[in-house]
């Protein structure tokens, strides 16, 4: 630990677990982020059947005992590929949303710590890449670097970096004049430790719920690059070629679309949810109250 | 004399919210042209009076009782009527006048919105009662148009739009809620001079909130006392004051008037070394964007000012707002650097000190700042807070030996050791300001600069505030620079005082000197705008006799 950081005590992380319990959201949304990150780890030691192995004799097949959510037009396991494709979409989604993070929150504060000229080079940039349409950018990159995972993580996660740029240089900016702020620059504390020790754990909030946002505008990028033939190529399955390659089946075979889909909804919910509680549950001024 | 039927009539009125009970069996009336001081401390139900008055109360109170406006029962009429009577027949004026105005409208529009949603009137219509309606609260349009945003005027001057909005359709009741804590005294007695010429123009009754006896001393014609949402004492101005029956007014009178016992008050060790001294210190902020390359005059915050402080002395540094003192402070504490001029501490000059051999002097020097709720971390326990200026120290401090320091400090300004593990918001602004003392005296500095640091408190509060500051220049012989525009807190803590004017200091010498006998027209104007409650109390008995 750093100088001047208390370590929090054990009757804390009490209280914080038993707010947390009590929190519904918080709670809602982290028993659906667990599931979903538990059928996505499953899907590495076991599906029902193979999602490479194609069996034409049950193609297009509605949810039967044998496959829960049925098959698609070339007999492959729905489910099995929705347990698959979770591994995608979550590991695109989580990678873009830790690039941005990880660029954009130390800019956005370094930013606001210096204001000036670096932090008007650093906002008109990031107002420069807002200018561009996000996806059409992304296919823009993945036309110029070839398809696949790896680009689109890259894709998503550049335009993820402005963003939390942007919240963070926002929330930094309301705190610097603060009192409490200058009692710190009074005590000693350079701009980077009070970065540290007080800026980052005041918009803490901020960042976690804008990540949650972008993690779940993450899954449906993902989703639209894939779709569009430019992310997960195949015969990887991902929610995003899967809704891409119902779309023709529609008519025939409505379930190959709503499953994908739902995924994508129950997925992007639960991460919603679970900002929301933890945002209140991290906020020392609900944490005691009773 | 006495009207029949007053203006407002509230009679036992009962608010709660939830299951805890906010006020108790309240009765007040207000009879036309007259001024009723409510007088309490915070978490009184002073402000919840008033909102009841204008039924803004959450929707999870529950009020009983009858209050009557003008015979009618304003608890029983409709939220449309109360949208009729709100703004047109009952104003109000808020205590901040940096908030209660919004940012993106003209200050004309501000007021005219209200005249053209009660009366239906027309923009020209309503904008030329706003122009009148401003210009007799002293901002008339050739130097204020309408045009002019809340942000390019002054505390005092939003203060009168405010005012402006509240009385634009001469209502009958005006409920001002602390209209002038936010203000220094020289605009604290102008706009309370402005309400009692409104008060007596339009026959409006007035009902003044405050924390202050000595501001509605002077104004109320009767003051209702309450605490803990029950009214204590209750009555004519005059009565009340002079004869403080009550116990609890008596507590306010006293509190109001508080000097602690402070042994070091009178021998001020002469000869002592020098603490800190300051030559020739300005700060020019560059003036406003005339053009593209032209700029305005330089605003001179703080205009060539020098003066010392011996080691153990405290010292005032008075003025109204805007006249420098805070950039002064925070050139003093090294967070600002002057233009001109230098500033030593301890023989270093940190004026030309880099970050890091700032070190030792920070280490010798703290800072109270006056709001309690915004000077902490909220996301820091506080221990945290409390050991931050640690940072200082050279030598490496066990996690121990800092909750012995954090327990050592919390003992000393009265609070507990076990309240280090809570959060700032569980504690009132007085505790807040005390663990802000703590925070100060952490590194045993020799130097602590106070800005304004009770200006925000109740009376009460205020007083072991300062019995605190006594105690702590007796026991750990601390120097203060007391920043503050109340008199009252000079007197009571400095053996020395500055008197600020537009970033010069004008007039410097012994707090009792300067005070009693006032060299400079500055001086003289805030001693006469200073709302003193004894001599409140003469003025209105020989006003009596004679």
């Amino acid at each position: 630990m750093t100088t001047g950081l208390v370590a929090p005590e054990h009757e804390d992380w009490r209280h914080f677990a038993r707010k947390a319990l009590a929190n519904r959201s918080f709670l809602t949304g982290a028993v659906i982020t667990a599931f979903v990150v538990a059928v996505a780890l499953v899907s590495f030691v076991w599906t029902p059947y193979d999602v490479t192995k194609l069996v034409i004799a049950d193609r297009l097949q509605a949810p039967t005992a044998s496959h829960w959510f049925g098959t698609d037009h070339f007999g492959r396991d729905i489910l099995s590929m929705v347990m698959v494709g979770s591994r995608n979409s979550i590991a695109v989604a989580l990678i873009a949303v830790g690039i941005g993070m990880a660029a954009g929150v130390p800019l956005g504060c370094w930013a606001a710590a210096k204001r000036g000229v670096a932090d008007e080079i650093l906002m008109r940039t990031s107002d420069i890449i807002f200018a561009f349409p996000a996806l059409l950018s992304a296919v823009m990159i993945t036309a110029i670097f070839g398809p696949g995972a790896v680009n689109a993580i890259i894709a998503i996660g550049i335009f993820n970096i402005p963003v939390f740029a942007r919240v963070a240089r926002g929330g930094a900016l309301a705190l610097w004049p603060r009192e409490f702020i200058l009692a710190a620059r009074a005590a000693g504390k350079g701009a980077g430790l009070i970065t540290v020790q007080h800026i980052l754990p005041n918009i803490a909030n901020l960042l976690l719920v804008q990540g949650t946002i972008q993690f779940s505008l993450g899954i449906l990028a993902e989703a639209g690059l894939s779709y569009v033939g430019l992310g997960t190529q195949p015969p990887a399955p991902s929610w995003g070629r899967m809704l891409f390659e119902a779309q023709t089946m529609m008519s025939i075979a409505p379930h190959m679309a709503i499953v994908p889909g739902m995924a994508i909804i129950i997925t992007v919910l639960g991460l919603n949810l679970l900002g929301d509680g933890l945002r209140d549950v991290l906020d020392p001024k609900l944490r005691r109250e009773h | 004399m006495i009207v029949p039927s007053p203006v407002l009539d509230i009679r036992g009125l009962s608010v709660s919210i939830g299951t805890k009970p906010i006020l108790k069996d309240v009765n007040l009336t207000i009879a036309n042209g007259e001024t009723v001081g409510l007088v309490g401390e915070s978490g009184s139900g002073k402000s919840m009076t008033a909102l009841t008055v204008m039924r803004l109360l959450p929707h999870a109170a529950g009020t009983s009782g009858r209050l009557f406006f003008r015979g009618e029962d304003l608890l029983g009429t409709s939220e449309e009527r109360m949208c009729q009577l709100r703004g047109d027949e009952i104003g109000m004026v808020f205590q901040e006048p940096m908030t209660a105005l919004n940012p993106v409208k003209m200050i004309g529009e501000q007021v005219a919105e209200g005249i053209r949603w009660h009366r239906g009137a027309s923009r020209a219509e309503a904008e030329d009662r706003a122009r009148r309606i401003l210009e007799r609260v002293g901002l008339p349009e050739s130097r204020f148009p309408l045009t002019r945003y809340p942000h390019e005027l002054s505390g005092g001057q939003r203060q009168r739009v405010v005012i402006a909005m509240a009385c634009a359709l001469d209502p009958k009741l005006l409920i001002a809620d602390e209209p002038t804590t936010a203000l220094d005294v020289v605009l604290q007695a102008q706009i309370l001079e402005l309400l009692r010429e409104l008060v007596a123009e339009n026959d409006m009754g007035l009902l003044l909130i405050s924390h202050d006896l000595g501001v509605v001393a002077d104004m109320a014609d009767r003051i209702t006392i309450l605490r803990h949402g029950e009214v204590q004492d209750e009555g004519e101005t005059t009565r009340i004051l002079r004869e403080q029956k009550h116990p609890y007014t008596r507590k306010l009178a006293e509190a109001s008037t508080h000097v602690p016992v402070w042994e070091n008050a009178a021998v001020p060790n002469d000869g002592k070394q020098e603490l800190l001294k300051l030559t020739e210190v300005s700060r020019h902020f560059p003036g406003s964007r005339r053009g593209l390359f032209a700029r305005g005059e330089p605003v001179r915050a703080v205009d060539g000012v020098s003066f010392e402080v011996k080691a153990g002395h405290s010292v005032a540094l008075v003025g109204q707002s805007g006249c420098g003192k805070s950039t002064l402070a925070r050139m003093i504490l090294a967070l600002d650097r002057p233009t001109a001029g230098a500033i030593t501490f301890r023989g270093m000059e940190t004026s030309s000190l880099g970050e890091h051999e700032l070190r030792a002097a920070r280490c010798e020097m703290q800072v109270v700042f006056q709001d309690p709720y915004g000077s902490f971390d909220p996301r820091q326990t506080i221990e945290g807070s409390v050991t931050e200026p640690l940072h200082l120290v050279d030598k490496r401090i066990s996690r121990r030996e800092r909750r012995e320091r954090a327990t050592e400090a919390l003992v000393e300004v009265g609070m507990q050791p076990a309240d280090m593990h809570k959060y700032p918001h569980e504690f009132s602004g007085g505790q807040r300001q005390r663990l802000a003392i703590a925070r100060a005296i952490i590194t045993r500095p020799k130097l602590v600069v106070c800005d304004e640091p009770v200006s925000a408190l109740d009376v009460s509060i205020r007083a072991q505030i300062l019995d605190l500051f006594a105690k702590l220049n007796d026991d750990l012989g601390v120097a203060y620079l007391f920043i503050t525009h109340d008199l009252t807190v000079a007197r009571a803590i400095t053996h020395d005082v500055l008197v600020m004017d537009h970033g010069r200091i004008v007039e410097t010498g012994r707090t009792a000197d300067v005070l009693d006998a006032p060299k400079t027209d500055t001086t003289r104007r805030l001693l006469a705008a200073a709302p003193d409650l004894q001599r409140a109390i003469e003025r209105r008995s020989t006003a009596l006799g004679g």
